[in-house]
């Protein structure tokens, strides 16, 4: 074998070679892995958490302004007029 | 199951929270990719360690599953990955430090010094090369990436690449040549 084959021969075998992991750098990965996958898994967290909580907020605005102003009494007529705008049809003014 | 379906479930079951999957795919495509990338950098194993954990991290942060049918396997995508890498940061290094032109005229032979700290190794024989040449004869020679694949990861022409390769391997055969004719 010429020792053209026998080089090429040799670099072909390294595609083999493997070196460990040291622990710190093969727990970093682990790590991240955790860290990836736990954002991954987020929007569906917020959105089963956060669906009641918008769904309730939209009830109160457009069905009890009452309830809203007794929680919070002091509403200056600029904010007023801004929940009238959002939540449209229901009468906050006439709540104040 | 083959390895390429087991890896592309791991895969899914890494993404999907479990973290024995998540560590057996680390564990069957970590030593590979760290002893690639060790001789992708030329032994720089801070550099090499970096390559690997961003290569991983690249993959968790997949938004597309992976599709075990599909014409890639799980080992060369991530091959891939480390490869650009080092690739990038030797550019980088290269830049920040004033840089070198990329495809120098002149390969001077080694010296009796470089051979001897060579010693026969192929692997401190890779590591004596200069950046591009070893990247080229590593992805070409050990890894069989064809030299479109190459130039498109290295950012230069087809030409350059054959040109690196052919000149990365005459000059491993020089490093090699002292020791191991007094070997056989």
């Amino acid at each position: 074998m010429s020792e053209h084959h026998r080089l090429e021969d040799r670099l072909v075998a390294l595609e083999e070679a493997a070196e460990p992991l040291p622990p710190s750098l093969r727990g970093a990965i682990l790590t991240d892995a955790a860290e990836a996958n736990a954002v991954r898994g987020l929007p569906w967290r917020i959105w089963l958490t956060g669906l009641p909580a918008a769904l309730a907020g939209l009830w109160l605005g457009l069905a009890q302004p009452a309830l809203v102003l007794q929680t919070v009494p002091d509403l200056s007529g600029d904010d007023v007029a801004l929940l009238e705008e959002v939540f449209g049809g229901a009468s906050w003014d006439l709540q104040q | 199951m083959s390895e390429a379906r087991e890896e592309a479930a791991w895969l899914v079951a890494a993404q999907d929270g479990d973290g024995r999957a998540a560590a057996a795919l680390v564990d069957r495509l970590g030593p590979k990719l760290l002893a690639f990338a060790l001789r992708m950098t030329g032994g720089d194993r801070p550099a090499a360690e970096d390559i690997v954990q961003e290569a991983f991290l690249r993959l968790w942060s997949r938004t597309k599953r992976w599709d075990p049918d599909g014409p890639a396997r799980l080992s060369t995508w991530m091959g891939r990955v480390v490869a650009n890498l080092a690739i990038d940061r030797a550019r980088l290094a290269k830049r920040e430090s004033g840089g070198e032109p990329e495809l120098d005229p002149i390969d001077p032979a080694p010296s009796v010094e470089d051979r001897l700290a060579v010693g026969g190794s192929l692997e401190a024989a890779l590591d004596a090369l200069p950046d591009r040449q070893r990247q080229a004869v590593l992805l070409r020679l050990v890894h069989g990436y064809s030299n479109t694949e190459i130039a498109e990861m290295m950012g230069c022409g087809v030409e350059a690449v054959e040109s690196l390769t052919a000149r990365g391997k005459r000059r491993l055969s020089q490093l090699l040549d002292e020791t191991e004719v007094g070997d056989v």
